[in-house]
């Protein structure tokens, strides 16, 4: 009995168990994180889907769920049900694009929108709205199925090529603050080609493209939403498969290497993921800014941990969370939806990213580059 | 154990000293071997082509010519996974990470051997507590690692490598940017591993007077492209620091 005791307390103390301890206090918190997100991102759904300039009030809303009656009503929730789940998708994905991108240009500044990869897909959009003409005032309205498939590929096709050129410069240098130039000069070069292809454009493709940039959530038809979710939901899993070489690129290049990670096969897929979901979600959304950078800042110092295993999921919550808050706040009383999505994430997201610069844990970083 | 065979090293070059070839040739013809249960220290001024040779070894650039063998098995037959469990790598310059403990740091020294998503297993674990017992940094291991000295990060790194479980360990420059207090702890750790651990352990450094006290082989090597391996004894005997050097610092390290 009493030997039993000692061999107990020997176990105890080995310092193998007291670590497993401590890993099972992080798991806690990342539970109390997941469960806290999943929270606030069902209340924001609700809340999403009974404001607006139309009230619909809680038992109205468990009506249409629960009892389907036809009405009015229904046409609304419908609307406000895609916007949501539209603003979910693209709000996790652009979270994690921006996060993929950070750790693969090991540049906490990496972004959609900074490093001028959505301006690659405004390029794509433009050329193809000029081609195919519209008389819609939106891009999306009474389109068909090879219209959408159209864009979308435009898109991806004006996505891919930034992201070769950043790959490319990154490879040549080290340099944070070159890469995110590059970036920069990028999104000027892109601008530039956008006037140029809006020269020739129709006065009616002009507008669509106005209020394309502006950003918004409801432009996915409601027949499209199952194929833009299933695109989306894809390609997030997939990149939970890059989670361990992901992790081992934090140590650099060389440790990386010395470790066995096939770095080109790892920023290959990286940036196929990435320039995957800025295209699709940028093809439909328009350009959104500030939800690819500042969301995975907020999540690192949440969940404390640089594990992409934990970041990437968490990523997805807080993205999707982010971008219903957004979507939220253009439906105030008063703004009645008129309010772009591109304003709101911008004067979040900015203040926020500004407050995280300065924030202890990035202190290091900033004094490296 | 590591075996060069007529080996030699350079790098990738448009420069007009290439010539037009794709190389630019630092060492041509070098033989030499890495045993376990040594600690070999790699000397030499700046540009003999040290971090050339250190970078080959590790396979961070291309072998120029020659062979080069990993336990009797020519490097060019392993795939990156092999190389991972055979050749553990500790840069100069320790990493920037943030949001990580110097624990989580060790633990990527099990990447090779982990599955799909990474998970360690309770085996992996003990690995881990045995590489960070070797090195005695019990007391760093809930640090988070920017906040450690360049010292404590360094000791890290080479835990890293011993929980990577390679009979192989080379470094660039270890000691390079450590007090010297660091330095001596950090030649003691090495060797050590080297004796007691049965590791093959090469450094390069530029602490001549560390290396000579401490190193079991010494390999020195010069721009003209000359390479000797040898002892501290036979290096005083036979007067190569002038040859590898100049006068002056052979003096000053015999003067003493």
């Amino acid at each position: 009995m009493h030997f039993n005791f000692v061999v107990n307390v020997n176990n105890v103390t080995r310092v193998s168990d007291c670590m497993r301890w401590l890993n099972m206090k992080r798991k806690i918190s990342s539970t109390n994180f997941v469960i806290g997100s999943v929270c606030i991102l069902l209340i924001l759904f609700v809340i999403n889907l009974m404001m607006g300039s139309f009230k619909i009030d809680f038992h109205d809303l468990w009506d249409f769920m629960f009892n389907r009656n036809e009405d009015l009503q229904k046409v609304i929730i419908q609307s406000r049900l895609n916007s949501a789940i539209t603003a979910i998708l693209a709000g996790a994905g652009l979270a994690i694009s921006g996060l993929l991108l950070q750790t693969l240009f090991k540049n906490p500044l990496a972004d959609p929108s900074i490093l001028g990869i959505s301006s690659g897909a405004s390029v794509g959009v433009a050329i193809c709205l000029l081609a195919l003409g519209t008389t819609q005032t939106t891009i999306f309205s009474l389109a068909t199925f090879s219209r959408h498939a159209m864009i979308v590929i435009s898109s991806v096709m004006g996505t891919l090529p930034v992201l070769l050129i950043l790959l490319l410069v990154s490879k040549k240098t080290s340099n944070k603050l070159i890469i995110l130039i590059t970036g920069l000069m990028i999104s000027f070069i892109n601008s530039s080609l956008v006037s140029i292809v809006e020269f020739f454009s129709m006065k009616e493709s002009l507008y669509s493209y106005m209020l394309w940039g502006m950003g918004s959530f409801s432009n996915v038809p409601p027949q499209l939403i199952l194929s833009f979710a299933l695109i989306l939901i894809i390609v997030i899993l997939l990149s939970l498969l890059l989670a361990k070489p992901l992790n081992a690129a934090l140590l650099g290049d060389n440790y990386a290497k010395n470790l066995g990670v096939n770095l080109s096969g790892l920023r290959f897929w990286t940036i196929l993921f990435s320039g995957i979901i800025i295209a699709v979600v940028t093809a439909y959304c328009g350009p959104i800014g500030f939800i690819g950078i500042a969301v995975p800042h907020i999540v690192r110092m949440l969940t404390k941990t640089a594990n992409h295993l934990i970041l990437i999921p968490a990523c997805v919550l807080f993205g999707s969370c982010f971008a219903l808050f957004s979507l939220l706040i253009t439906r105030i009383p008063g703004f009645d939806g008129a309010l772009p999505i591109n304003v709101v994430t911008s004067l979040i997201g900015a203040p926020i990213l500004i407050k995280i610069m300065f924030s202890p844990s990035m202190k290091s970083q900033n004094d490296q580059s | 154990m590591i075996r060069a065979d007529n080996i030699s090293t350079g790098y990738r070059s448009n420069s007009e000293k290439s010539k037009g070839k794709k190389f630019f040739v630092v060492h041509s013809e070098l033989n030499f071997s890495l045993n376990r249960g040594e600690l070999v220290c790699l000397i030499g001024e700046n540009g003999a082509g040290k971090s050339t040779l250190i970078k080959t070894l590790c396979g961070f650039i291309p072998l120029v010519s020659g062979n080069l063998f990993v336990d009797e098995k020519n490097i060019n037959e392993l795939n990156s996974r092999d190389i991972a469990s055979e050749i553990g790598v500790v840069l100069s310059n320790a990493p920037d990470l943030n949001n990580m403990t110097a624990y989580e740091v060790v633990c990527m020294g099990r990447y090779p051997f982990t599955g799909m998503f990474g998970k360690l297993t309770d085996s992996d674990y003990e690995k881990v507590d045995e590489a960070i017992g070797i090195i005695d940094a019990g007391k760093l291991k809930h640090k988070n690692f920017n906040m450690m000295s360049d010292g404590e990060k360094q000791k890290i790194m080479i835990a890293k490598t011993l929980a990577q479980q390679t009979p192989n360990i080379i470094m660039d420059e270890p000691m390079a940017f450590l007090d010297f207090p660091s330095k001596i702890e950090m030649i003691n750790i090495l060797k050590n591993l080297a004796h007691n651990h049965d590791k093959a352990v090469l450094i390069s450094t530029h602490n001549l007077e560390i290396a000579l006290d401490m190193a079991d082989k010494l390999w020195l090597m010069n721009a003209k492209g000359n390479f000797i391996q040898t002892t501290s004894a036979e290096l005083i005997e036979n007067n190569l620091l002038e040859e590898y050097f100049n006068k002056e610092t052979a003096e000053w390290i015999l003067g003493r």
